[in-house]
């Protein structure tokens, strides 16, 4: 909690968010906004101008945000949206509300310094094409050293903690059945 | 720009992990123009701008300028092949500039591994280096087979010219630099509306069905104004539309049967490079049918 | 307009502009260079050069929707009647010559020069619409059937490009359905920043014009807020929605056009429901704000008018003189200064008239003696280029001719002193407040224990009031300061914050207006630039720079006023009269070298003054 107010304190939402006249610009042009309902961006800035983020922190919505800008964009007195919305993640995650899929990509950083590595077959595939080898990534001591000066076992730690459980709308949804479908 | 321009590639996560071939065509496009890369040793995840970013910005801070600080020792300036990690670069940089005690507290942390870093280093976007250094007529001067007045629809994606105050390149509502690359290699490059819609990539972990919805639209709107394929410049947006293709077509009802291509795959072709060279078989929506029609003397590599 | 043709005491020019302003107010000499129409007046409006006209370019006026020929009329009702020909268009092919009937056409007509001595003069340069094809998320200029609010006014209009049948651009068809975008532009950081104000009410008349034409047309109006301030606007808005105008509160987003290419959809959020929307119409109508003229900014500029951060005219006070501008006998009316309707413009039209008749009803005009004067035999421009003080002048009241010493015009001085104190050679006098009235009193203030005492410049209008606020509020604050007042900050020399050190002063303020308010316009602006360096200047001389403060204090801010003396004595105090002693002392020689070359500090040496109080018995 303590983590999470000082958090709060140094970004100063409230001050990035003042300007908002709550036009509703940001919430007509989302892309995702569009599909769903509980995904409104001019409603996140009202939340903050009315001190009231608590439901932000704790529900998913937040989440769904694509950073696709457009809000930023469109904005008629540049609050850039967008940008608190990512401070509003960030707040959700230290309050132990992260989605599982995006604290997934985190651990696989910390563990690898990439989202994915290529697999054996990847690797032929590059040699098929004649393509270089890939130069060496980032050295286990200094991701090491990113973990320790970053508190990247304590932020997961707090994360672990409150178990948050994401939901697609559905919640019965088994999370850990969730994953890219992407992959191969 | 002179000849022989040397760069520092920084191909990121997807190319690097998942696909090999969109870095193929790029290589094969840059050498045609006497442009050399070198690799960028020690390099991590750019990283992810919204993922990680939306987790804990002070680590993607801070893993940012650490790339940029690696990439800053070399002498030559750096392109990425993605505009997530174009995005990333850029907008870090611009966060970093604007609020010394943050760039303070990230020095701190990189200080220990020996690293700096100091705002200004030069990142390319491989599209906007062939559009702005390269240029259409150039591109066209080099072209040995037209596309031949194939309907395409350019998908810019949301981090090539947004935020627009930071990257500064084109209108970021309605740009048009890309289609004039098209034209100039003989593509009818499609003017559709809600061009500049996010494919939804971000969010496939968060909600799939919202994800695939988002990048289903882009292509129905695309395929309901006549489009026949559909040219891309990053590779997160690459994965919906061409590994997801299949599943947006059995779960919406709609066969949208459109070849996705990297812009560079692209010029490529019209270029003269070989089919066969360019890995198209790894492309999930299938492209060769399309190389078949346009280029039918060339080897699609079947 | 043809009343004011007619009007036996008013002269219409037209086609004409004022091309160079002389002299002062009740004494202006203006140039005005009347272009040739090549059509005179015997012109009788009979349409026969028009027919024969090949070319056919858009017409202005109907927004660009209808066409013109290259010899027109302008609008029907354009006073004069008269025909003008566009030279830019026209490719002089001569078959409207050979048309007329009364041998009007006249393409030997020159451009006329004609000098006027006049009294005063009104810009009433109005405003431009703004054009929102910038605003790509709403496609004016990419789809067809995306207009403006002035399009709209067109396409109403009897006598418009479609004799009032309001139809869209891409078919023709009447529309079933209209919806209006208010603040296209306005109100947004990225474009106009400000609310021009009429938009609201000019939509909410032409949905209800259309209302009335076209009972069964739904007709939408999209808005962040609905504006309707003075007298029967309210009432006209409460009439909008009982005749069934829908008013839906959201900004849209974007316009796109619909499938199959019918129609368009607005992208909107409706707020009141928190419901993403996607609105489907048949034509959009782009609520925009006005701009200033484009040619008013080079109008300003001949007439020494400056312009705001909107690009309107600067008015002398925008709210306790909006109809003057800072130049005596120059008014306002209308949207030269800012955007404004049509009660507004019509009230401030009266003012600039009255404002001007009190200037030519009378022989001669009382001004204020607080004037400047340059000496023209120690004038720089004279042997070398110089000027700074016309540069300078806010009003424009001095002008410097080459080889010629500066002159002010005094009917244009308002006494700030700015050239006074930026001349470079000090020749500049400023008539009751000049440079010896004012080391008179630094040396009389500073006679007794001078290293105890705070100096204070402050300014008539603001500084000093908000001195006396604190007075008059019975604020306490320490009884160390002395004042001395100056009409403007702009007045302040530096060798006047350097003869207060010289003799000791234990700190010096100088106080002023904030610059948005300087009664003086500038003249606070550059006194901040010109007197910044000297901190540095002190330092380097030895006396600690926190002895000097630059302080801007309104006439209401008496508490700031009481807070900053507070301050300064407690620093004087810390500093301690050692140390003070110990740097003017420190200071002196640099401070005797700097100041040497003025003349009358030895009127005030130690002997001289013993002299005239023995004299004086």
């Amino acid at each position: 909690m303590e983590v999470l107010k000082q958090f709060l304190k140094e970004q100063d939402l409230p001050q990035r968010a003042r300007a908002c006249y709550q036009c509703g610009v940001c919430a007509g042009g989302c892309p995702v906004g569009r599909w769903r309902s509980d995904f409104n961006p001019r409603l996140f800035v009202l939340n903050i101008l009315r001190d009231d983020i608590t439901e932000i922190l704790d529900h998913h919505s937040i989440w769904l945000c694509t950073s696709c800008l457009t809000c930023l964009e469109r904005c008629p007195q540049k609050i850039e949206v967008s940008e608190i919305v990512v401070q509003l993640k960030n707040a959700a995650a230290r309050n132990g509300n992260a989605a599982e899929s995006e604290v997934k990509k985190h651990r696989e950083i910390m563990k690898t310094g990439w989202l994915q590595n290529p697999t054996k077959r990847i690797l032929r595939v590059r040699q098929e094409l004649g393509l270089p080898e890939l130069p060496e990534g980032i050295g286990s001591s200094e991701l090491n050293h990113m973990a320790s000066r970053l508190d990247w076992q304590e932020k997961m730690e707090t994360l672990r903690k409150r178990g948050a459980q994401m939901s697609a709308g559905h919640e019965d949804h088994d999370e850990s059945k969730k994953r890219d479908s992407r992959v191969d | 720009m002179g000849e022989n321009s040397s760069f520092t590639l920084y191909e990121g996560c997807l190319i690097r992990a998942r696909l090999p071939h969109l870095e193929k065509s790029a290589r094969a496009v840059f050498d045609r123009f006497g442009i050399q890369f070198s690799g960028l040793e020690g390099a991590s995840c750019c990283p992810d701008p919204i993922g990680i970013r939306g987790v804990d910005e002070e680590t993607w801070l801070t893993l940012a300028a650490r790339n940029l600080a690696i990439a800053g020792r070399h002498s030559t300036p750096m392109m990425t092949l993605c505009s997530g990690c174009y995005s990333t670069f850029r907008h870090a940089e611009h966060l970093l500039a604007k609020n010394a005690s943050v760039l303070e507290k990230v020095n701190n942390t990189l200080h220990a591994l020996g690293y700096r870093y100091s705002p200004g280093l030069a990142v390319e976007h491989f599209a906007r280096f062939i559009i702005e250094k390269i240029g259409a007529d150039k591109l066209a001067s080099q072209m040995t087979d037209s596309w031949k007045g194939l309907p395409v629809a350019v998908h810019y994606g949301c981090h090539f010219l947004r935020p627009s105050h930071i990257m500064q390149f084109d209108d970021p509502e309605n740009p048009t630099k890309m289609e004039a690359l098209l034209r100039a290699l003989g593509a009818e490059a499609l003017d559709y509306p809600q061009k500049m819609l996010c494919c939804g990539s971000p969010i496939q972990g968060i909600d799939a069905e919202l994800s695939l919805r988002m990048a289903y639209e882009k292509l129905r709107l695309m395929k309901s104004h006549g489009a026949k394929a559909v040219v891309l410049i990053c590779p997160s947006c690459y994965l919906q539309f061409d590994v997801l293709q299949k599943s947006m077509e059995q779960k919406f009802g709609l066969s949208l049967e459109l070849p996705i291509l990297y812009l560079t795959e692209f010029i490529a072709l019209a270029l003269g490079v070989p089919p066969s060279s360019l890995g198209l078989h790894l492309h999930r929506t299938d492209t060769r049918r399309l190389i078949r029609e346009i280029f039918p003397e060339k080897d699609s590599g079947d | 307009m043809v009343d004011a043709a007619r009007h036996p005491g008013i002269e219409l020019m037209t086609y004409s502009e004022l091309k160079k302003v002389e002299g002062y107010v009740g004494n202006f000499h203006v140039t005005i260079e009347k272009k040739p129409r090549y059509v005179s007046e015997s012109c009788n409006a009979c349409d026969d050069c028009v027919e024969v006209c090949p070319i056919k370019v858009p017409n202005e006026f109907d927004q660009g929707l209808s066409p013109r020929r290259a010899i027109y009329q302008p609008f029907r009702q354009a006073v004069p009647s008269t025909y003008v020909v566009d030279l830019k268009n026209c490719i002089k092919c001569f078959k409207c010559v050979d048309a007329c009937s009364l041998r009007a056409i006249d393409f030997s007509q020159g451009i006329e020069e004609i000098e006027l001595d006049v009294g005063s003069i009104i810009l009433a340069t109005g405003f431009e619409v703004f054009d929102p094809t910038p605003l790509s998320e709403y496609g004016y200029g990419r789809w067809a059937d995306v207009i403006t609010g002035m399009d709209l006014e067109r396409l109403l209009d009897p006598s418009g490009p479609t004799q009032g049948k309001l139809i869209r651009p891409s078919d023709f068809s009447v529309p079933r359905r209209v919806a209006f975008i208010q603040c296209a532009g306005s109100r947004d950081e990225r474009h106009l920043a400000y609310c021009s104000g009429y938009c609201c009410m000019a939509s909410i008349k032409t949905a209800l014009q259309t209302r009335e034409k076209y009972p069964d047309v739904e007709i939408a109006i999209f808005y962040i807020d609905i504006r309707t301030p003075h007298k029967g606007y309210e009432a006209f808005f409460r009439r909008a929605r009982q005749e069934g105008i829908t008013f839906v509160r959201g900004k849209p987003s974007e316009v796109i056009p619909g499938s199959e290419g019918q129609g368009m959809v607005i992208y909107t959020e409706d707020r009141d429901r928190a419901q993403h929307l996607e609105w489907e119409t048949d034509l959009v109508v782009l609520a925009t704000g006005a701009i200033p003229s484009r040619t008013a900014h080079e109008l300003g500029s001949r007439v020494s008018v400056s312009l705001d951060e909107t690009g309107f005219f600067r008015e002398y006070h925008p709210k306790l003189r909006p109809i003057d501008s800072p130049s005596e006998g120059i008014y306002f009316a209308g949207a030269a200064c800012g955007p404004k309707d049509i009660p507004y413009s019509v009230s401030q039209g009266s003012g600039a008239a009255a404002r001007s008749s009190r200037i030519l009803m009378n022989e001669s005009l009382l001004i204020e003696p607080i004037v400047a004067k340059v000496d023209p035999s120690q004038c720089l421009n004279v042997e070398k280029k110089c000027g700074v003080c016309a540069l300078r002048c806010p009003f424009g009241a001095i002008a410097t001719a080459p080889g010629e010493p500066a002159r002010v015009t005094p009917a244009k001085c308002v006494g700030c002193g700015t050239c006074a104190a930026e001349c470079p050679k000090d020749c500049i006098t400023i008539y009751h407040y000049n440079d010896l009235q004012i080391f008179a009193q630094i040396h009389t203030l500073l006679t007794e224990c001078p290293e105890e005492k705070i100096l204070a410049f402050m300014c008539r209008w603001c500084s000093y009031p908000g001195a006396d606020n604190a007075g008059v509020n019975r604020l306490e604050y320490p009884p160390s300061s002395r004042g001395i007042r100056v009409m403007c900050s702009g007045r302040i020399k530096r060798d006047f914050v350097l003869e207060a050190f010289r003799r000791g002063a234990g700190m010096v303020l100088v106080s002023g207006c904030h610059s948005q308010d300087c009664h003086y316009i500038s003249a606070q602006s550059h006194a901040e630039r010109r007197l910044k360096p000297l901190f540095k200047t002190l330092k380097r001389m030895g006396i600690s720079p926190e002895r000097f403060r630059m302080e801007w204090i309104s006439a209401a801010e008496g508490a700031k006023y009481a807070q900053i003396i507070t301050e300064m004595d407690q620093t004087l105090k810390r500093i301690g009269q050692k140390r003070i002693k110990e740097e003017n002392a420190a200071a002196h020689a640099a401070l005797e070298k700097r100041l040497s070359d003025i003349p009358y500090l030895s009127y005030f040496s130690g002997e001289t003054r013993k002299r005239a109080s023995a004299d004086m018995g």
